[in-house]
């Protein structure tokens, strides 16, 4: 099992972060140089060869920090993301979510729970050849939305589902 | 519950045969006391018709998924899970450690029948070297002494992914836990009826029966309750709230903790006493562990 | 020490599927131990799934990705035989590598 004995991430280091991720929301377009990495590339070789995770992004608290953290502009809604969430989860630890985006030329999908302590749960950046279809299973704090996002052919996309979570003393 | 039961049983002779012990095979009339009739073939005739009733689509198999059986949007987010389950790793942990040697070069297949293949569905059982109940966990436990190896905690990680392990060598073996012609064990079986059946059951004054019986199913929470019937042929099961596997005692115990009941003298021997009296009449549903649960 | 990465990754007409469990705790940080102390937050950060010399999967985690994290996703362009390196990392520094064969 994994070793337990390790050094934990500094309360501290935890607390600039947010910091960070709330000054570049304010400061505005500050995460451009993310754009390149999960937005609007035309060529495969932007998928960076070392990725690197988006502390930034990662640290926000609400979707629209998120996304300028991300270098994104406000999503619009699509029919073409197909995404899939039980209506009634029936323990928030483990929701199954799937995504799948009909639209040309996707280079990354989001996803976003805005309700939830850090809004950006995961975000999937899709090399050349990788279809836009992906599972995964994400912890829901409580009853609420689930974004996904799609960035494809420069433009960003979203679709959204209400998840509805019981946390029930007797299953 | 076999009263309560009676007019669906009824209702559900005529539309399937049901399975019952052939006469003399198991206990039957009065408890010690002469408090409570004791039949646990007619509880566990009536205890399925009752569901047939109900849900008249569900195979006995799917009773064993438990909540997941009742709706589609249930029976999709189990489908999902089941695409890598979670219980993979608590598998192959229990696969190792049933394979473990003791000191004196045995194994577990030295204590069990057949290798341990097809144990599950006869726990748990009534054990008369014993004086009570002997749970899946309790046999283990005894295999190990037997062999000069330490007790595992029965409700510990280890235990459980044993218990996952020995349940999947018993998949698909219809539940065969019958209560003895002996009045300890028709006593227990009784306590345990009586208590799943108790109408006021913690400060929040409900029955476990009211709930899985006449409850099973979603309730005003949204929560989805699991049917009686079968809703031990799953365990140990997987708790995704929990994170870890639980054994069936360990879930009747969470149930308590839901129904705030203060702790008492006896309360795991009565957890023990449910979770014997459930088996008992789930006979027939197969063995389906390690299940998963919300 | 056995590996925490489990795989299964299917070739059919060029395309492969892949599918994924990771043994890791995924703690999210807000919840408690059964002594009432914050478990600290400790989760995967990034997983590559390579091959051939190219990446052509990578997940970027928070701490709201479930206990065993769970993926599926498919790829063209591979084929039965192909190796499939997948790695990942967590915010305590920790990783782990698997090299699997597409089947």
């Amino acid at each position: 099992m994994m070793t337990a004995e390790l050094s934990r991430t500094q309360p501290d280091e935890d607390r600039r972060l947010v910091l960070r991720c709330l000054g570049l929301a304010l400061a505005g377009g500050a995460g451009t140089m993310l754009l390149s990495s999960f937005g609007r590339p035309a060529l495969a070789a932007d998928v960076p060869a070392k990725p690197v995770w988006p502390k930034d992004a990662f640290t926000c608290k609400d979707e629209a920090s998120a996304l300028k953290a991300l270098g994104w502009e406000a999503p619009v809604a699509s029919d073409k993301i197909t995404l899939v969430l039980p209506e009634i989860a029936e323990n928030g630890a483990v929701v199954p979510v799937s995504i799948t985006a009909a639209m040309p030329d996707v280079r990354s999908i989001a996803v976003m729970i805005p309700d939830n302590p850090f809004t950006l749960t995961a975000l999937f950046p899709l090399a050349a050849g990788t279809a836009p279809d992906i599972a995964c299973r994400v912890k829901m704090a409580k009853t609420a939305k689930v974004v996904a996002i799609v960035a494809a052919g420069g433009k960003l996309y979203s679709a959204t589902r209400d998840v509805k979570v019981t946390l029930g003393g007797c299953g | 519950m076999a009263a309560r039961l009676a007019a669906a049983a009824v209702l559900a002779a005529s539309l399937l045969s049901v399975a019952a012990a052939p006469a003399g095979q198991e206990a039957g009339g009065q408890a010690p006391g002469g408090q409570a009739t004791v039949d646990p073939a007619a509880d566990a005739a009536a205890m399925r018709a009752y569901f047939h009733t109900r849900f008249p689509a569900l195979s006995l198999r799917d009773y064993a998924d438990g909540p997941y059986a009742l709706d589609a949007g249930m029976r999709k987010q189990l489908q999902d899970l089941m695409q890598f389950p979670p219980t993979t790793f608590a598998l192959e942990d229990g696969a190792k450690r049933f394979a473990e040697t003791f000191g004196d070069g045995a194994t577990y297949a030295t204590c069990f029948p057949g290798i341990g293949q097809g144990i599950a569905q006869d726990y748990p059982r009534f054990d008369a070297k014993r004086g009570g109940v002997e749970t899946l966990a309790m046999a283990v436990n005894d295999c190990r002494a037997a062999h000069h190896a330490a007790p595992l905690p029965v409700d510990g990680e280890a235990m459980a992914d044993l218990l996952a392990q020995i349940g999947k060598l018993s998949d698909g073996k219809p539940m065969a836990v019958t209560v003895p012609d002996d009045p300890h064990a028709r006593a227990v079986y009784a306590r345990g009826r009586a208590v799943f059946d108790d109408a006021k059951r913690g400060t929040v004054g409900m029955s476990c029966a009211d709930c899985h019986v006449a409850g099973a199913g979603p309730g005003p929470d949204r929560a989805t309750r699991a049917p009686a019937l079968g809703i031990t042929a799953g365990f140990p099961a997987y708790s995704t709230g929990a994170g870890r596997m639980l054994t069936a005692e360990a879930r009747i115990a969470g149930c308590d903790r839901g129904l705030h009941v203060a702790p008492y003298a006896g309360m795991a021997a009565d957890h023990l006493a449910i979770a014997y009296y459930l088996a008992a009449v789930s006979r027939g549903v197969p063995v389906a562990a390690p299940g998963v649960r919300p | 020490m056995a590996s925490t990465i489990r795989v299964r990754a299917i070739a059919a007409d060029g395309n492969v599927e892949v599918q994924s469990l990771i043994r890791h705790p995924m703690d999210s940080g807000f919840m408690k131990n059964d002594k009432g102390q914050i478990i600290p937050a400790h989760f995967i950060q990034t997983v590559t799934f390579e091959t051939k010399g190219k990446i052509v999967f990578t997940a970027f985690w928070g701490p709201a990705i479930s206990k065993d994290p769970y993926l599926k996703f498919s790829y063209q362009g591979g084929a039965k035989g192909d190796p499939l390196t997948i790695s990942w990392t967590d915010n305590e520094g920790m990783s782990d590598t698997l090299t699997t064969k597409v089947a």
